[in-house]
């Protein structure tokens, strides 16, 4: 019980640290004495660039490592992330469509929200079927269905903007680099109602995910209504993937090494890797963010670039390990 | 005594074939049942059809003469608990943890408390597990993660427990351990229930060996009255030689006996 509110209490300061460090690291350098001040540029740069982008990386990372950590314990496979499962591309495609057809530009973000939460729950709707198929798909199979998800929706991706306007063929092309652009704070109040109940309700049912991370045969046998805790899980991962993807655009990578690293150090008990997971998942992403925007300053690299620049070695690395286990 | 489980016609049909059927058994509390069998007699599906995971197609499971079709799957797992034959973990959880989850049934509040805790400690106890207590599970033997496993079910606080070919992985001398144990705790009250291949350990420790063939019991009783070898013979296919060493009656491959 101590060690649980040690790692916790941990968790919560690295997350506050980078809250309060990050909106300081940019292009502009700043610091806290002069963002008081009422009308000057620094408090312009702090209040309306750097802390509603800093508290987006905070939330959207948590909220992809959050969907990492539950994909991973239901698939019962550390590879396991929305991104890999080709969930995030099925957001992606949804979040396409609706900028295609201007559900977009009509009732502001309504419309790119639905299509991106429709297209994340489709695409883990059919992930799961083919999983749940036989009774022991081998990661592998999931990993090949997930590209093969992702090339297609890639593939339907760029149809679609081939036969739109200019114009909007431009806005999909931007919104596809995938990056946590400054938004207003009310996109930011809507995205936390969708992304902390999702979040909470995971960590409630923390059990229900240490259960299911074993089997489901095993998870009813302890019983679990494995049922209708699968699809509390995957109504929340698709909110999670969903939600996120459609303020952000495609991150790539962003569930996997945080997962991975906290259950290698704090082991799998979902209880406490579920709330590490969301608050070092967050800080993660906002240092990525932080580093994309300083180091080509005053060019910006989108956030996407460096977690694909840093997941796929990882992901790579901790397939190649698990191989020579196995063998 | 009452009986636990009572039986009735039961059968399984999967895909138009039937897997079990015309199952009719009483098993009472303090009985070692071993479910003996061909492979394909049904078994497997029987002990699952007890366990509630298998839907049942014609006849009923009565478990303390409660249908268990009308018990919740959390009430079931404080009555029955089921140990599968080789588990393996996709992540490094603890034998303890493991052994914890067993708690899930009775668990309401978010953190284990004092009687999780006790239980847990005890169920480690009966299978000789505390020294492996703080160990990654997919590192232990298979002895051990069988005993793991056992302990963990230990820890529902059952009255039944189900064993799924539990010795087929273990050396000579974890499967006595596994069946002296298993032999204390009917003597506490269990019904114990474990399919197994092996003949000779049923003709040890069964206080009642069921013989399936086919789907059906072709025989029931204690290993004395089933050591026959006609019906060895009619059941398994191949002759098998019956002796009786110190009471029991084990049984003598023969090399070569499946081609004559």
């Amino acid at each position: 019980m101590s060690r649980f509110w040690r790692v916790l209490g941990a968790s919560v300061l690295i997350s506050i640290a980078a809250l309060l460090i990050c909106p300081l690291i940019g292009p502009t350098p700043l610091d806290y004495s002069k963002i008081f001040t009422e009308g000057s540029l620094e408090a312009q740069i702090f209040w309306l660039a750097r802390l509603p982008r800093v508290l987006l990386a905070l939330l959207a990372g948590g909220a992809l490592a959050s969907a990492g950590v539950l994909f991973q314990a239901l698939m019962r496979d550390a590879l396991a992330t929305p991104d890999t499962l080709g969930v995030s591309s099925g957001a992606s495609l949804g979040a396409v469509v609706a900028i295609c057809f201007g559900w977009s530009d009509s009732a502001r973000l309504g419309g790119l929200w639905t299509a991106s939460l429709l297209g994340a729950g489709i695409v883990l709707m059919i992930v799961v079927g083919l999983s749940s198929r036989g009774r022991n798909v081998s990661s592998f199979t999931l990993l090949l269905a997930g590209i093969t998800i992702n090339s297609m929706c890639v593939a339907i991706m760029l149809f679609l903007q081939s036969v739109t306007s200019l114009g909007r063929s431009l806005a999909i092309t931007r919104w596809l680099m995938g990056g946590v652009d400054a938004v207003e704070y009310r996109t930011l109040g809507l995205l936390s109602l969708f992304v902390l109940p999702a979040t909470a309700v995971l960590i409630w049912r923390s059990h229900h995910w240490n259960l299911l991370a074993v089997g489901q045969g095993w998870a009813s046998a302890k019983g679990l209504d494995t049922r209708s805790s699968l699809r509390l899980g995957y109504a929340a991962g698709s909110i999670l993937a969903g939600s996120v993807t459609a303020i952000t655009g495609p991150i790539g990578f962003a569930g996997l090494i945080v997962p991975h690293a906290l259950r290698m150090l704090i082991g799998p008990d979902h209880r406490l890797l579920l709330p590490t997971s969301f608050l070092l998942g967050g800080a993660f992403l906002a240092v990525c963010d932080a580093i994309g925007r300083t180091v080509f300053a005053p060019a910006e690299l989108p956030v996407g670039v460096i977690t694909a620049l840093l997941g796929g070695p990882f992901f790579l690395w901790v397939l190649t390990s698990r191989a020579t286990i196995k063998n | 005594m009452k009986p636990v489980y009572q039986i009735r016609d039961l059968a399984v049909v999967k895909e138009g074939r039937p897997l079990i059927s015309d199952i009719n058994l009483e098993l009472a509390a303090g009985e070692l049942v071993v479910i003996l069998g061909p492979n394909g007699a049904g078994k497997s599906t029987l002990l699952k059809a007890l366990s509630g995971i298998e839907t049942v197609s014609a006849g009923e499971v009565l478990l303390g003469g409660e249908s268990i079709a009308k018990i919740g799957r959390r009430e079931m797992a404080r009555q029955v608990a089921m140990v599968e034959p080789m588990l393996d973990l996709p992540f490094g959880y603890s034998a303890e943890q493991v052994v914890m989850m067993g708690r899930a049934p009775h668990m309401d509040a978010w953190f284990e408390g004092a009687e999780d805790w006790a239980q847990v400690d005890a169920a480690l106890a009966v299978m000789d597990c505390q020294p492996l207590r703080k160990r990654d599970y997919r590192n232990l033997s298979s002895g051990e993660k069988q005993r793991v496993l056992v302990a963990s079910a230990l820890a529902q606080q059952p009255c039944v427990l189900l064993l799924d070919e539990s010795a087929a992985f273990l050396d000579v001398k974890h499967q006595i351990e596994l069946f002296e144990a298993l032999k204390r705790l009917t003597v506490q009250g269990y019904l114990i229930v474990a399919v197994t291949h092996d003949w000779n350990l049923a003709a040890a420790w069964a206080s009642r060996i069921i013989l399936l063939k086919n789907g059906r019991v072709a025989a029931a009783g204690s290993p004395a009255e089933l050591s026959n070898e006609a019906l060895l013979l009619d059941v398994f296919g191949v002759p098998l030689e019956v002796m009786t060493i110190q009471g029991r009656p084990p049984v003598v491959l023969q090399p070569g006996a499946s081609r004559g």
